[in-house]
Formats: structure tokens, sequence, C-alpha cells
């Protein structure tokens, strides 16, 4: 206990731990904190949100036609506007409300809550539309099955998808990276030091390489633990966990098909788990190349191209539109939801690396 | 010279240095295949160029374009597939002329001078060289004009797309890939002893510890070398993938070339007149003393911090702060700060795809980067003797 607990000493090194603080408000300033300054980012995406807010109160997650008849009776209440015009007349354009008295965000307002009705009028068209222009027959079976099971009626905003899978992004790059920087010299210290031949001679033996994986391990959760915690409080001032038991299936907005129905909540829950799973692949190569280079730089250098593919290209690919239709990843495999399968393959690797350099030292 | 070779010996024998170009190499490949599949229409562009190869100056196509385009047609044209398909490319084109790409004869820079003023606050000596700069400007236009640079078709609607692969994303990549190299065979090179707790027998020697400057210099010489042979075989692959020869000798400057920023869209004026293969060259000539500036700095963080480990880490932190820290004078309005940051490495780095332009609010001066590589490289140099004396000064601890 005692030794793994001066592994753990040895890892959070204070120098690199401050320096990582910085880097980190550095980064949040210049790739994340747009996503909280600006969100909802201006017209009519405010207008949009300030909508499906008070849908959501009034309705609850999903809208039915009952419900959608309300919402246009209500609107054609607010903006006093005859019972016999059609939505498709409506979509014309805002002349027929006032614009001095509603002002311009008023006209937005006016404009988003049209277009809501509207879009939820013609789902089913736009599905068929995508049934036509879907490549794959499991494309088109989730398409039909979306049809079948009317799965297209959450009342969830259109940028909260996108601005929670943009701010996650940058996070996860951001996690993985910091678990490299303060894992990297975890084991390579010992060996350029020489103080492994000691360590190997002492009472404990080659154990120590059992223990200080289980301290880069648990290091390396702890460290992921506290940035998710720090960026989704930082997060939570845009209050998008208002719609935690929204469906991610809307209609409302322009559109995006999922190969899951499931709610906002889970889907951020998903995509906390695949970072989990890509910084259990990153600590497999920094253990790997922690225990096997000769020099800081030459692991640097090994980390370096590793840290490219896996953060800044597969995370990115996999984690933009996360589950959806047209995800990257999911495209050229032709598997849906292939994003998950990826990170599974790759947290896989990551084990089979540890296993690998664990037997390897061992020996 | 021999500490310098045996250093270089060093350098060669390290394994990792190999391996991380020809990883690089392999990257940069797979980019260039899939841009080549992916990000442009590439039937077009082939088309674009068998009719740019029967002229020099695009001048006259509006009214010759029906004859040109039949020549292009005549090249290109293979079977019954390839007629149908080049008439279609002859309507894009067509219509992409038809678009017009003179700009040169009516482009007035103070436009652009007076909207980086206005937007950005910009007052006292700021504003001053903002100003002169594009009134400079205006002359460099007016020849423009004169040499009908606007009017070269370039890839015609597909210049942007073009433009980007070429020197937004690959190039940026290949330089900070090979500038990241330099950086660390220099941490490599200075934290050696170090590392191998030969500190105090080296710097006990006749040499002592001026065996630094040694060391630095087979890590630049080395980084610039990796320099050469990362960008040498990467440009083979690209120019093998693109290989359209009318299009590197069209004139970067063409009307279809347009640079798009959050302020609105302009267009890529050069400080000189450049076609597309000049151009390239030259920023890659940038791009390698560029790179003995990132060396520099390396140096200097090598030398103060002796762990190479703790140096690769305040050099990454270093970066971002140049990175970010601009943006944020600029929001805060502390615009000289922004100016002055604008001449760091990094920020140089990110804006080499506008290298040899007007580059916008980034610039003050005219040939920006020209003086922001020479400031570097004289602040780096100034910087490394402090540096190297602050490091005399200290006792080698082991």
């Amino acid at each position: 206990m005692m030794v793994l607990r001066e592994e753990i000493r040895k890892i959070w090194n204070g120098k690199i731990v401050f320096m990582l603080i910085l880097m980190g408000v550095l980064y949040f300033y210049l790739f994340m904190s747009f996503n909280v300054r600006y969100f909802p980012n201006g017209h009519p995406a405010l207008e949009q949100y300030q909508l499906m807010s008070d849908w959501k109160k009034l309705y609850g997650d999903t809208m039915d036609d009952r419900e959608r008849a309300d919402a246009e009776r209500r609107f054609k209440e607010q903006f006093a506007i005859a019972a016999e015009v059609s939505v498709e007349d409506l979509l014309e354009g805002s002349d027929l409300v006032e614009e001095e008295k509603a002002g311009k965000e008023g006209i937005e307002y006016w404009n988003q809550w049209v277009s809501a009705l509207y879009d939820y009028d013609i789902r089913n068209e736009r599905l068929k539309e995508a049934m036509d222009a879907a490549p794959t027959p499991a494309m088109q079976k989730r398409i039909r099955e979306i049809t079948e099971k009317d799965e297209m009626t959450a009342v969830l905003p259109y940028e909260i998808m996108g601005n929670t899978i943009e701010y996650w992004r940058w996070g996860a790059s951001f996690i993985l990276f910091s678990i490299l920087i303060l894992l990297a010299p975890a084991v390579a210290k010992d060996r350029m030091t020489g103080v492994q031949t000691l360590q190997y001679s002492s009472k404990v033996g080659r154990k120590i390489t059992k223990i200080q994986l289980l301290a880069m391990l648990l290091s390396a959760l702890f460290l992921f633990l506290l940035e998710v915690a720090v960026m989704e409080g930082i997060y939570a001032q845009n209050q998008t966990w208002r719609f935690w038991g929204t469906s991610i299936m809307r209609c409302f907005g322009y559109e995006q098909l999922y190969w899951y129905n499931m709610s906002y909540g889970g889907y951020f829950l998903c995509i906390l788990f695949l970072t989990l799973l890509y910084a259990i692949c990153i600590l497999g190569f920094t253990f790997l190349f922690s225990a096997h280079s000769k020099s800081y730089t030459s692991l640097l250098l090994k980390m370096v191209p590793v840290y490219g593919c896996l953060a800044v290209f597969l995370l990115h690919l996999s984690l933009c539109d996360l589950f959806d239709l047209n995800n990257t990843v999911s495209s050229f495999t032709g598997i849906p939801g292939s994003e998950l399968w990826l990170a599974l393959g790759l947290a896989a690797l990551g084990v089979v690396l540890i296993a690998v350099s664990f037997r390897v030292k061992k020996s | 010279m021999r500490l310098f070779l045996e250093e270089g010996k060093k350098l060669a024998s390290f394994r990792m240095l190999w391996l991380y170009i020809l990883l690089c190499i392999l990257l940069n490949g797979m980019m260039i295949g899939y841009y080549s599949l992916r990000g442009y229409d590439q039937a077009f562009v082939r088309y674009v160029d068998a009719v740019a190869a029967g002229q020099e100056n695009f001048a006259d196509q509006q009214e010759n374009l029906a004859d040109q385009t039949g020549k292009g047609q005549e090249d290109a044209a293979v079977d019954d597939d390839g007629v149908e398909q080049d008439a279609s490319n002859q309507e894009r084109l067509q219509a992409a002329v038809g678009d017009g790409i003179g700009w040169c004869s009516e482009y007035q820079t103070e436009q652009l001078a007076e909207r980086y003023v206005s937007v950005y606050h910009l007052k006292g000596i700021c504003k001053w060289l903002m100003e002169k700069k594009y009134e400079k400007l205006q002359e460099r236009v007016d020849a423009m004009a004169e040499e009908g640079a606007d009017l070269s078709l370039y890839a015609a609607d597909q210049t942007e797309q073009i433009q980007e692969i070429i020197f937004s994303v690959l190039c940026r990549c290949m330089y900070i890939e090979a500038f990241l190299l330099s950086v660390f065979l220099m941490f490599y090179s200075l934290g050696y002893e170090h590392a191998n707790a030969t500190e105090a027998m080296v710097y006990a020697s006749k040499r002592g510890r001026q065996i630094l400057f040694t060391k630095m210099m087979a890590a630049i010489v080395f980084g610039m070398l990796s320099y050469v042979l990362l960008l040498g075989a990467t440009s083979l692959i690209l120019f093998r993938a693109f290989d359209y020869p009318a299009i590197w000798d069209s004139n970067i400057s063409s009307g279809y070339n347009i640079v798009r920023e959050t302020l609105g869209a302009k267009p890529f004026i050069t400080w000189a007149s450049f076609t597309l293969r000049e151009y390239y060259l030259f920023s890659v000539l940038l791009g390698l003393v560029l790179n003995i500036s990132f060396s520099l700095l390396a140096a200097c963080l090598g030398i103060l911090f002796r762990n190479e480990y703790m140096g690769e880490v305040f050099f990454f932190l270093l970066g971002l702060a140049m990175f970010s820290l601009p943006y944020f004078f600029a929001r805060v309005g502390f615009m000289t700060g922004y100016f002055v940051l604008e001449f760091s490495p990094v920020c140089l780095w990110f804006l080499s795809p506008y290298w040899l332009t007007e580059s916008g609010i980034a610039a003050l001066f005219p040939w920006h980067e020209i003086c922001a590589l020479g400031i570097e490289l004289l602040a780096g140099a100034v910087l490394l003797k402090w540096c190297y004396y602050i490091f005399c000064r200290k006792d080698i601890r082991i």
C-alpha cells in the first residue's frame, strides 16, 4: 500500500500538474468557452430554444397530434391570427404579424413557431425523402422503424446536440492529452534513472510493475473523473440538463436521424463512455511506450502520432454526430453504431498492450 | 567539428527520428490520397488544367472560351463518356467564367483597412500602420491589374478547395510535424547528458558548458535535414497526386482564389506576383526558416529546464499560450498585445496559408512573415545567449 501511495505521488508531479492546469485554462478559453458563452448562438437558435423550452413545460418530452393542435391554437391566439389560416399560409411570410408590435425577436419567435408546426406536420414526408436517399439497407430499415414507431416527435432544440458534441469533442481531446502528459513519465523515469534495478532487487521485486500499473490506472481514472466534473460543472451553465430525459429523435429544425432512440442524457453518457474507452486505449499506449522508451523524447515522438491518430482523427470522427446515420465512421463501415465498436476495439487494444508490456517486464 | 560530427552521429542513431519521419510521410500520403479522392472534383480540375494548358493568360477567355474549351476537350476527351463529361465540364467552366473573375481594376484596398480599423477599434500607431499597409497594397493591386493576375484561371470554381487542401490542411500539417520533430531533437540533444547522468563529466571537460552550442548546432542542422526530407518526400507525393502542370503555373492571385474570414470574403492578394508553384516553394522555404526559429525557442527551454520532459511539457504550454493569448487580447481590446504576439512562431505557423499576402488583421506591415521571421531569429539568438548566461551561473546538481 505504501509503495502504491509513493507511485501515485510520483505520478502527480506538482510541476506537471501545475502546467496541466494552465494548459487546461488556455485550452478551455481557446476551444471550449465559445460553446458556453454563446449558447444558444444568436438568432434563430435563441427563439427556437425558447419555444422548445416552453413546449416542454406544456407538452412534456414528446409531442402528439392533439398537442400539436393545441400549439397551433395558442399560436393563433397569441398573435391574433384567424383560425382558418393554415400553417402553409403562415409560412409564406411574417407580414401577418406587425413588426412594430412584435419587435425583431418577436418576429423570429413567430417564424420558429410556424416552422416547428410545419416540421411536425411534414416529418413523415421528410423521413420518406431520407428513405429514398438512404444508400444502405441498414439505413433504410432504421428509417422504416422510425416511421412505424413514430419516433421523431421529441421536443428538443436543434442546437443542443451540436453544442454538446462540439464541447465534449474538444473536452475529450484534452482529457486524453492530460492523461498522456501526466502518465508518460511514470515508468520511463525509473528506467532512465536506473532505479528499476534497485526496485527489482527489493522486497517487492518485479511486482512493482503491477503496482505501477495500478497507480497509473487509478491516476488516469481520477484525472478523467476530475476533468469531466470540472467541464460538466462549467457546461451546466447552459442548462441543457433540462432536456435530460428527452429523446434525441427530434423533428424540429434540420433533420438528424440516429441509429438508436435514446434520451439526451443517455446520449451524453454515451459520449463520456466513448471518451473513457479512448482513454483506456491511450493509457495502454502510454504504459507500453513508457515502459520501453530509452528517453522522454523517444517516448513523446511515439506518442505524438498515436495521439494525433486517436484524439485528433478517430475520436473527432466518432464523436462528430455520434450514432447519426451519416456519421463518418458508420458510413465508412456500413455497420450501425460502428463508432462504439471502434472505441471498444481500441479499448481492447489498450488492454492487450498493457498485458503485453506487463508480461515483457515481468520476464 | 569533430564534436559536431559526434553529436550528429548521436542524433542520427536515434531510431525514433527515422520512424517518426516515416510515419509522418505515411500520414501525409494518406491525407493527400483522401483529399485527391474526396476533397475536390478531380475530373473538372483535370479539364480546367487542359484548358489552361492551351493559353498563358486568361484575359481573352470570355470571348474565346468556345475555342479554348474545344481545344481542351480534344486533349481530354478519350471516349464517349469522356466527351459527355467534358460537355458538362465545359458548361460549368463557362458558367464560372461568366460570373466574372476580374476584380483588380476596381478594387479599393482602403475598404479593407476601414473594415479592420472599425471592427477592431484600432487607434494610434496601430491604426496608422494598418492604413499604410493597405495604401501600399493598393499599388500592388494596380500592378496586378496591369499584369492581369486576377484573370488567371487557377482551378476555376474548385480553386478554394485546392487552396484549402494544399495550404490550410497539408502545409499546416507538414510544418507542425517538422517543427515538432526539430523541437524534440533539440530537447533530446540538450537533455542527453542529464538523462544519462554524464553532465558532470562533460561539463568538466576542456570544452566545458560551451558544448551546448555544438549540441544546438547539430540539432538545428538535423532539424533542417529532417524538414527537407519530410517536406521533400511529401511534396513529391503531392506533385504526383495533383499533376496539373498548367494549374501549378497559374497565378495564385486568381479571381477565383477567395479568402473567407469572419468579416467577409476578400481576394488573395500577395505582395509580389507568384504562380502556385512559386508560392508553394517560397512557402516551404519560409517554413524552413521558421523551423530554425522553433529550434531556437526549444534550445532556450532546453538550457533552462535541463530535464527534457519538463522542457517539452513547458513548450506545449508556451505554444498554447502563444496561440490563445492573441485571441484573448483581441477580445479585451488590447490590440498592441495582439499584434506583438502575432510575431510568435506558433501564430506565424497558423498564418501559413496566408503567407506573403496582406494577412488581414494579423499583420501591420507588408511582408509581415519575413519581418516576423527576422525578429524571431534575432530574439531567439538574444534569448539563447541570456539563457546560456543563466545556465553558466548555475551549479550542476547531480
